[in-house]
Parts: C-alpha cells; structure tokens; sequence
C-alpha cells in the first residue's frame, strides 16, 4: 500500500519514449493472450494462420502458372477430372483448371484483395471520420450527410452495379467494393472521437498548449482506435466473402485463381455430379470468413468488457 | 427532443438520400457506353436513335441531362430490357413481386426461427445449447449464400429430389386467377389447394436458405439482449415474487429483449433483400435478382440499373421505418441524438 500517492504530488515527468512502446506492447500482447483464451478465438486464429501461411508461400507450394500465376493454369487433356487424379488431387473444373491450384492461389489472391481493400477503405474511413469528429460543426453536418446516403445503399447491389458499368475483372470487384467500404469506418471513428473528446486529458492538453494535431495524434486517437481495429478484423473477412460473391455472380474475369471464381465455373457440373470444384471453392471461402469472424468476436469480447462472456 | 420531432428530422433526411441514389445511379448509367443505349431496341433505324438522343439531351450539360433521365422514370420509361425482350417497366412489376415473396417469407423464418433460438440459447446461458446456437450464429454471417445455395440444391434436388427449382409448375398455376402477384396469396385467395402446395413446396428451399443468415443475425441479437435483461434488477424481482422461471422470461425479459431485436430485424431485411440476388439466380426463381444477373451477362445495362434503383428505394424505405418504430419502442435512442 506504500506506493500510492498523492497524484499532485507526483511529479509530471513524461516516461521515455521506449517506455510508453513497451507498455503498449505488454497492453496488446496481454489482450491477445486473454482473447486467444478462448476456444472460438484460438480456432479462428490457428485457422487464420494456415490460411496465411498458405498465401504466403504459396510459390512454393505449387509452382506459379506463367505468365501470370494468378490465372488457373489449363490441362485440357483433363478436362472435369474427379478429386485424386494423377497430378490433380482436388481434380479439374470444366477448362481443365485444376482445382487445388486455385485453392491455394485463391488464398493468395484472397489475401491480397482483404489488404488493399481493408487498407484503403479503413484510412479513407478514418480520415473522413476523424475530420468530422474532430472538427465538428458544419464539417461534421456534411461529411455524414454523405456518410448517411453512403450507408443508405445496399451494399451488394451497387457493388454489382459499380463492378457491371466498369466491366468484369477482378480489379474493378476491388475498386467497387473499396468504394462501398469506408463509410462503416467514418461513423465508428466519430463516435469514438466525440466520446473521447469529453475527456478531462483532453482538457489538460489543451490547457497546456498542445496544437490540436498533437492532442489528435497523441490523445485522441489512440483512445479511439479500438473498435475501428475490431472492424478492420471483421472486414477482412467480409471482404472476401463479399468478392467471392460478385465473382460468383460473374463479374471476375474467366479462369482467375479465386475461391468464388470457382464455384462459379463448377456450378454447371453440380447437375452432373460433378461435385468437387463448387465445394472446394465454396469451403474456402467459409474457412476464410468464419476464421476473421471468429477472431474478430473474440477481440471485441476482450476489448468491450460490457459484452465479456456472453 | 420529442419523439415526433426525431421521427419529422429523419423524414426530412429522406429527400436528400432519395436524390443522392438517384444521381448515383444515373451517374453510373453514363459511365462507359452511349447514355441512350439503355433505351435502344434491337430493330432502331437511324432516325429513332436520334429522336431519342433528342428526347434525352445527350448533347446538353449533365444536370440536363438526369432531368430528362429523372423525368423519363418517373414516366415509367426505364428503358429496354434486353434480357427480356421487352420495356423494362413492363417486367419489373412481376419480377419485383417475386423478389418480395421469396424476401418476405425468408424474412418470417429468420424472426420465427430468430427470436426462438436467441431466447432459447440465451435462457440457457453458457450451456450446451448456448454453444450450439453460438456455433449456428457465427457460421450463418460468414456462410457464403452462393455456396450455401448450391449444396442446398445438391441436397433437396439431387440426392433426395423433393424441391423443384424455379417458382411454379404451369399446370396448377394457370388454374388460378392471379390478384396480388404473390403466388401463395393468391392461392389460398382461389382457395386452390394444390396450387397452394405447388407454391409452398418451390418456395420452402429458397426461402428458408435466404433466411438462414438473418435468422443467425437475429438470433445473435436476441440472445444477447436477453442475457443483458436477465441482469437486470426487475427481473430478479419476478422471481422473488415466485414466478415461473418461463414466465420470468416470457412475460418480462423476452419482452425487453424485442426491442433492440427490432433494428436487427430491419437492418437483416436489407441483407435478405440483397441475398436474394444471388439465391434466385441458383434457384432459378424470376425475380429481380436472376433478372439482374441474367444482366450482367448479357452486358443489358438497363436491366441492372433499374434493379438497383428499386432495390435502393425499398432499402431506404425499410430502414426509414425500422428507425421509426424503434425511436416509438425505445426514447433513448432519441435523446441520444
């Protein structure tokens, strides 16, 4: 009980710079400790890492298809041939596309589409999010007048719509999808801003001169963050699903290594009994969004303790 | 603030969010392409293609141009649908009927289903049933519809072939006089038993496949908010006056916990609504969905934006009256704005 003190007594000494770092990485190692204590969000996470891992190094596991090892490459002398086929363990699609191939580089190009699309839409969100906050006042009214009809829209239609009039490929799936995606991203971050403005260590900052870009970048922001970190999670995985979806619909360019791609090309077949080509691709995606899904519960869980254990 | 006043100030919003979604779309229709090709009919000769770049100012500024675009919808003139060989206003009412009842009656299974699975798993908090219907939750919001569809009809038409594709067999439907456009309305209307089967028997899978998700969505909400009132002090009075722990839940707490249910169900509309576009298209079922992907692939731009715009509008629509009925239900939500 000897070290309490009197807080006035304290003397106002700022930690060194390390030492603030460390804390914080003790803060962020110990929530996912406490998270990862959870069954659900140890599942999700190990299966976040095998899926990964996969991506990552998927050069090494199946040698890339040239010129562009996006594109499934074609066996046509095999055409729909069933899981466990000579050089085909998942077996062919239609064009002779073989299916593990597009597994494994579904999951690179999965990977790829979840950064871009979480990177751009998160700082754009935050961006915009954080000046209407911040600023307030007539800033405010307008950025989430345009946050409201952006929110307004349902998401998938215009996204097919967005994907339709620019022409299908899987770039434009990306742009469209990035374009629908920051608005969620803006009205978490004013929220969190306009509560954590009402913070008395606001007050103090102000009061000690700081510009209102230091207590933005030093106070208010790292307080708010969190839910938008939780998002991000949930995004991730939503993205994907969400892609797979327009690409299934047939707005991804014909033979691209992608999950919804595949299910796409292997519908047909279904009738045919052909059934390995639309279940492998579907699985995948199912893997990939219950995995951030899960994670991402887990992490509000940890994060917001109103909603602990339930 | 009144609770009349927070229900005038977001009908006020209505206007403006109306007009952004109309501009988008136009902007979308002139993006790539000739403007007027949505209006264009296979067998044009030259001087139509120009009376209709007359009529719609493909020459004139911009804002001229979404006039004449605005005035032609409100007209009813949405241009030519491709796909169906025919005006686009002339289709889209029986394709939007079909899409509301596939939505509507995947919409009663996810409240049904929702609300009866939350209350379940939530009064059981933290036991075998709770996991389960965790587990059920999570694996609806991240089941890829597309996916979830196909093995559906793998299921139900291959293997065990009880479900037929598609919205009606010829036969039963032609016996009956068709007056709202909802094939099951319209048969218990006839009082024509076996077309009412017919409508039933195609409509069960997709609607119970497009209601999976909301039912996770609503199920997740509800257990939760009932968990939260189960908590609360009025509740442990119940019990102390010695009620029925059922009747604890159904009279007191399942009550409370509606409330936030109540957005829930509105915002799971909207992704039934888009659901739909994807679940009709694997079902075969002719609604605004197959019609807007049958679009895609034929490059029929009018099609699609005409989808759009109605799917938008009903979209604001429902969200417009899910906050109303919740700023009634709950007045917090009012005073926190």
């Amino acid at each position: 009980m000897s070290d309490i003190t009197h807080p006035i007594a304290r003397a106002p000494v700022p930690p060194a710079r390390w030492d603030v770092t460390r804390a914080r990485l003790r803060r962020v190692g110990g929530l996912a400790r406490q998270a990862l204590r959870s069954p659900t969000t140890l599942i999700g996470a190990i299966i976040i890492t095998v899926l990964v891992g996969m991506a990552v190094f998927a050069p090494l596991l199946i040698e890339p298809n040239s010129p562009d090892p996006y594109q499934m490459p074609r066996d046509w002398d095999n055409v729909n041939a069933p899981p466990g086929t000579a050089g085909h363990v998942l077996g062919t699609g239609p064009d002779g596309g073989d299916v593990l191939y597009a597994v494994v580089w579904g999951a690179r190009t999965s990977l790829r589409l979840a950064i871009i699309v979480v990177t751009l839409t998160s700082v754009v969100g935050i961006t915009i999010g954080s000046l209407a906050g911040f600023l307030g006042g007539r800033w405010d009214d307008v950025l989430m007048r345009i946050v409201d009809v952006a929110l307004a829209v349902p998401e998938l239609v215009m996204a097919l719509a967005i994907a339709a009039v620019l022409g299908p490929s899987f770039r434009n799936i990306i742009l469209a999808i990035s374009i629908l995606g920051w608005p969620k991203y803006a009205r978490i971050i004013r929220g969190q801003i306009l509560h954590v403005r009402e913070n008395e260590y606001v007050d103090a900052a102000k009061v000690m001169g700081d510009s209102r870009w230091r207590i933005y970048r030093k106070d208010v922001l790292p307080n708010a963050i969190t839910p938008v970190i939780v998002q991000a999670t949930l995004e991730a995985g939503h993205v994907v699903l969400f892609a797979a979806t327009l690409s299934f619909i047939g707005l991804a360019e014909p033979g691209l290594a992608e999950w919804g791609n595949l299910v796409s090309s292997g519908r047909e077949g279904i009738i045919a009994g052909r059934w390995w080509v639309a279940t492998f691709g579907g699985a995948m995606v199912f893997l990939w969004s219950l995995a951030f899904n899960l994670v991402g519960d887990g992490m509000r869980d940890v994060l917001d303790p109103r909603t602990e254990g339930r | 603030m009144q609770v009349r006043q927070y229900v005038i100030r977001r009908l006020l919003k209505l206007p403006l969010v109306l007009f952004a979604v109309t501009v988008i779309v136009f902007g979308l229709s002139r993006i790539g392409g000739n403007p007027i090709a949505i209006y264009l009919e296979h067998d044009f000769s030259q001087e139509q293609v120009a009376a209709l770049e007359e009529r719609y100012g493909v020459d004139e500024p911009l804002p001229v141009q979404y006039l004449a675009w605005i005035g032609g919808v409100l007209r009813g003139d949405l241009g030519w649908s491709g796909v169906s060989v025919a005006p686009v206003s002339d289709v889209l009412p029986s394709r939007f009927v079909a899409t509301m009842e596939l939505a509507t009656a995947g919409m009663v299974l996810a409240v049904l289903f929702g609300i009866g699975l939350g209350t379940y798993a939530g009064a059981r908090r933290n036991r075998f049933a709770d996991h389960l219907t965790r587990v059920l939750t999570v694996s609806g919001a991240s089941l890829p519809l597309f996916w979830f569809a196909l093995l559906m009809v793998i299921l139900f038409y291959l293997v065990i072939p009880i479900a037929p594709l598609g919205r009606f067999e010829e036969g039963p439907y032609s016996q009956i006089v068709h007056v709202t456009g909802f094939y099951t309305v319209d048969a218990v209307l006839n009082l024509n038993v076996s077309a009412l089967l017919d409508a039933l028997r195609h409509l069960a899978l997709p609607a119970f496949v497009l209601g999976f998700e909301g039912m996770a969505v609503v199920a997740r909400m509800m257990r939760s908010s009932l968990v939260e009132e189960l908590g609360e002090d009025y509740v442990d009075s119940a019990r102390a006056k010695g009620l029925p722990e059922r009747l604890v839940i159904r009279r007191h707490a399942r009550r409370n916990a509606l409330v936030p249910t109540v957005t829930v169900i509105g915002l799971s509309w909207g992704v039934l609504l888009q659901g739909s576009v994807v679940v009709e298209n694997v079902f075969r079922w002719p609604g605004m969905g197959q019609w807007a992907t049958d679009g895609i692939i034929r490059g029929d731009r009018a099609t699609i934006m005409a989808v759009v715009l109605v799917t938008s509008l009903v979209f604001l629509v429902v969200n417009l009256v899910v906050d109303v009925v919740y700023a009634y239900l709950d007045r917090r939500v009012v005073l926190g704005t």
